[in-house]
C-alpha cells in the first residue's frame, strides 16, 4: 500500500516537475562546414644536432589528410611562441585559429634520445587543454610526429588517431602476371615494404588484434592454405590445412580464433579456428556458400556473405546461439561485409544498376547510404577509428588497380599512390602506437 | 487481502483527486495548460503629457453628454443615459484590451521564436562540430545581459564526450555577444536572461 502511495508522489512530483521547467530550449543541429583551423608552431629545437624532420611540417600534412582540419601556415604567423606565458591569444583569434600547438624538442639525458614536449590550447577560451611530454629516439622522430597528430587528433575529434596506422596490401604488377607481393604501408605512402614474395596466388591479408601478426592466404603448395606472419620477424607459421578452400582468415577481437572458410563438408562453410588447439570447429552447415566472414567488435557474432537465398546477401551469426539472421534486403548483390568499430554499422560491396559501390548499412535503423562514386569497388576495410574506409578499385583512365578511401560522411575521397598500378586486398591495421 | 487494499486505496485517491480537481478547489487554471497560453505582460507605464489625454477624454465625454440648452429632457432620464453610455464605453474598452492582449500574446510567441532563430543563425556560423559516431547532444544553460552579451556559461548536461561538449563550449565563447537580440525588456527577462543552449550532431 505504501509503495503505491510512493508512486503517486512520485508520479505527481514527475508530472509537476514538467510544468516548472518551462524555460526556453533552443536546439542547434547544424553547424559550419569550414574545417577546424589549427595553428602549430614550429617547435623550438634545443638539441645540438639539425632536425632530420620538422614536426610541424609532418603534423600538418597528417591533419589535412582527411580534409577535416586547415592548418596554418608558420610564414602566416605573426609570432613564435613556445611557452603558455609567451602567447598573445589576441593575435591568434585575429587570425581565426580554433587551436594553437606549441612545444619544444628537449636534450634527453639518455643518448640518442629525445624528449617533446607540448601543448593544445584552446584560443577562443584561453584554456590549456592537453599538455604531454613523449620520448623516443631521435631516430624516430617522425614517428613521433606522428604520434602527435593522432594525440591531437583524438583531442579535437574524439575518435583516436590513425596517422600511425598501416596498410597491408597485396601488389600484383600488370607487367609480371606471376608476381604476387604481400606489402605493408604507412598510410601517407611512406615506409612501404615487402612482406612475403610468391608467384602464386596471395589473398585477403587480415591484421591481428594487436597489430603483430598478419594473416592470409597464400597458394604457394598449390592450393590454398592460411599463414599467420609475425611482423617483427618475418617468420611464418601454416594453419591445419584441409581438403578444398581455406580462405578468407579473420580473426577474433581477442586473439585466440580465426574464423575463415573451408569447403571440406563439398560446399563452403564458415569455421571457427582455435589458435591454441590448432582445431577447426564448424560454424555453418548450409548447402549454400558461406564465406568472407567478419567478427563484431564485442566478439559476439560474425556477419557473412551467403548464397542461401539465390543472391548474395549478407547475414550475421551470434556464436553463442548459432542463431543466423539475413541483414540485407536491398538488390540482388551484398558482400564482403565488414563491422564498423562501433558494431552498429557494417559496410559491404553493393550492386546498384549494375555497379559496385561501396555502401555504409546501420543495422540499427536499417538506412543504407552509398559511399563511393566509382567504377568496380572491391574488398572495404575500416580504419581502426571507423572514420575512414579503404578499398581497392579501378583507374578508369590507366586501367590500373588503385587504393581509394573514402571518410565515412562521404565528403573527402583520397587515392592510395600505387608503384606498380596492382594494389589490391587491402587491410587496414589496428591502431599501432598506442598513447 | 493486501493486494485489494491497494488498489481500493489507488483508486480511492485517484476519484477524490478527480471530484475535488472539478469541483475546482485547487484553483486550478485550466487556461495556463494549453500551449498557446502565455503570462499577461507586466505593464510598463511610461507618463508623457498626461494632460492632453485627460483633455482628450474629456472631450470625448463631454460631447456626448453635452446638454442642449433649449430641450427640455428630465434629468433623471439624462442621468439614465450617461449611465447607460459609460457603461458601453467601457465594455467596449475592455474588449478591446482582451482582443489587444491575444494578439500581444501571440506576438510575443512570434518575438520569442524570431530572437531563438537570431540565436541558432549566430551560433551555426561558428559551430564546427567533431566527428562523432554515437549520437551526443549536450545541454548548456546560458545567461546574457540586455545588450546579448554572454555574462556566464555552465553545462547542465553534458554528451558524455569531452570534445564534443568543447566544440560547444567554443561556439559559444567565439560569439562573446548576440547581435541584433534588441527586444522589450519583459520579453528579455521572461525568455533570455537565461536559457538552454542545445547541441545535437544531426
Amino acid at each position: 500500500m505504501m509503495q503505491s502511495f510512493y508512486k503517486i508522489i512520485y508520479l505527481l512530483l514527475i508530472l509537476s516537475s514538467t510544468y516548472l521547467s518551462s524555460q526556453l530550449r533552443i536546439e542547434i543541429t547544424g553547424g559550419s562546414d569550414e574545417p577546424i583551423r589549427v595553428a602549430m608552431v614550429p617547435f623550438e629545437w634545443k638539441l645540438n644536432s639539425a632536425p632530420s624532420h620538422y614536426l610541424h611540417e609532418i603534423v600538418k600534412k597528417d591533419l589535412e589528410s582527411f580534409a577535416e582540419f586547415a592548418v596554418l601556415n608558420p610564414e602566416d604567423m605573426l609570432s613564435y611562441p613556445s611557452l603558455e606565458e609567451e602567447i598573445s591569444y589576441r593575435d591568434w583569434r585575429l587570425l581565426k585559429v580554433d587551436y594553437l600547438i606549441i612545444g619544444s624538442v628537449l636534450k634527453s639525458e639518455i643518448e640518442g634520445e629525445v624528449n617533446i614536449a607540448y601543448s593544445i590550447l584552446d584560443v577562443s577560451r584561453r584554456k590549456n587543454i592537453h599538455k604531454a611530454l613523449i620520448k623516443g629516439s631521435v631516430k624516430s622522430l617522425k614517428r613521433m610526429g606522428h604520434n602527435i597528430s593522432d594525440r591531437i587528433y583524438h583531442k579535437i575529434n574524439g575518435i583516436p588517431g590513425i596517422f600511425s596506422t598501416r596498410i597491408a596490401y597485396v601488389d600484383k604488377p600488370l607487367s609480371d602476371a606471376d608476381s604476387y607481393d604481400l606489402r605493408i604501408t604507412d598510410i601517407d605512402g611512406d615506409g612501404d615494404l615487402s612482406l612475403f614474395k610468391s608467384n602464386q596466388p596471395i589473398l585477403s591479408p587480415d591484421w591481428s588484434p594487436n597489430g603483430k601478426e598478419i594473416a592470409y592466404v597464400s597458394f604457394e603448395e598449390g592450393t590454398s592454405r592460411i599463414y599467420i606472419q609475425e611482423l617483427a620477424t618475418g617468420n611464418r607459421r601454416a594453419l591445419k590445412r584441409e581438403r578444398g578452400i581455406n580462405s578468407s582468415p579473420s580473426w577474433s577481437p581477442n586473439g585466440n580464433y580465426l574464423s575463415a572458410v573451408l569447403s571440406k563438408g563439398d560446399n563452403p562453410d564458415i569455421y571457427l579456428y582455435n589458435l591454441r588447439s590448432n582445431a577447426w570447429t564448424p560454424l555453418t552447415g548450409h548447402y549454400g556458400i558461406d564465406t568472407e566472414p567478419d567478427w563484431s567488435p564485442d566478439g559476439k557474432s560474425l556477419i557473412f556473405t551467403s548464397n542461401r537465398s539465390g543472391s548474395p546477401q549478407i547475414y550475421e551469426i551470434n556464436i553463442s546461439s548459432m542463431r543466423i539472421k539475413r541483414k540485407t534486403f536491398e538488390g540482388t548483390y551484398n558482400a564482403r561485409a565488414r563491422y564498423l568499430p562501433d558494431g552498429k554499422n557494417i559496410i559491404y560491396v553493393h550492386r546498384r544498376k549494375g555497379v559496385f559501390h561501396i555502401a555504409l548499412h546501420n543495422l540499427r535503423t536499417g538506412k543504407i547510404s552509398i559511399l563511393t562514386d566509382t567504377f568496380l569497388d572491391e574488398s572495404p576495410s575500416v580504419a581502426p577509428n571507423g572514420n575512414v574506409i579503404i578499398y581497392a578499385t579501378k583507374d578508369r583512365e590507366t586501367d590500373t588497380d588503385i587504393l581509394a578511401g573514402v571518410t565515412i560522411n562521404g565528403k573527402t575521397r583520397f587515392i592510395l599512390p600505387s608503384v606498380s598500378g596492382g594494389a589490391r586486398e587491402p587491410a587496414w591495421s589496428p591502431i599501432l602506437d598506442k598513447y | 487481502m493486501q493486494n485489494l487494499f491497494a488498489g481500493f486505496f489507488v483508486s480511492m485517491l485517484i476519484h477524490i483527486g478527480l471530484v475535488l480537481s472539478l469541483s475546482n478547489i485547487f484553483n486550478i487554471d485550466l487556461l495556463a495548460f494549453q500551449a498557446d497560453y502565455s503570462q499577461p505582460i507586466p505593464a510598463y507605464l511610461v507618463y508623457e503629457k498626461p494632460k492632453l489625454v485627460s483633455k482628450k477624454e474629456n472631450k470625448i465625454f463631454i460631447k456626448k453628454i453635452s446638454i442642449e440648452p433649449n430641450s427640455q429632457i428630465d434629468i433623471k432620464e439624462m442621468v439614465l443615459k450617461a449611465d447607460e453610455e459609460i457603461l458601453a464605453l467601457e465594455s467596449k474598452a475592455s474588449k478591446t484590451t482582451t482582443f489587444s492582449q491575444k494578439k500581444t500574446n501571440l506576438n510575443q510567441q512570434n518575438q520569442i521564436l524570431l530572437f531563438s532563430s537570431i540565436i541558432e543563425e549566430q551560433i551555426r556560423a561558428v559551430w564546427k562540430k567533431p566527428i562523432v559516431s554515437e549520437k551526443f547532444s549536450v545541454e548548456l544553460i546560458l545567461s546574457l545581459v540586455p545588450t546579448g552579451e554572454i555574462l556566464d556559461v555552465k553545462v547542465k548536461r553534458s554528451s558524455g564526450s569531452d570534445a564534443f561538449d568543447r566544440s560547444a563550449l567554443i561556439a559559444v565563447a567565439k560569439v562573446r555577444k548576440f547581435e541584433n537580440l534588441k527586444m522589450p525588456a519583459h520579453l528579455f527577462d521572461d525568455n533570455f536572461r537565461n536559457f538552454t543552449l542545445v547541441f545535437k550532431p544531426y
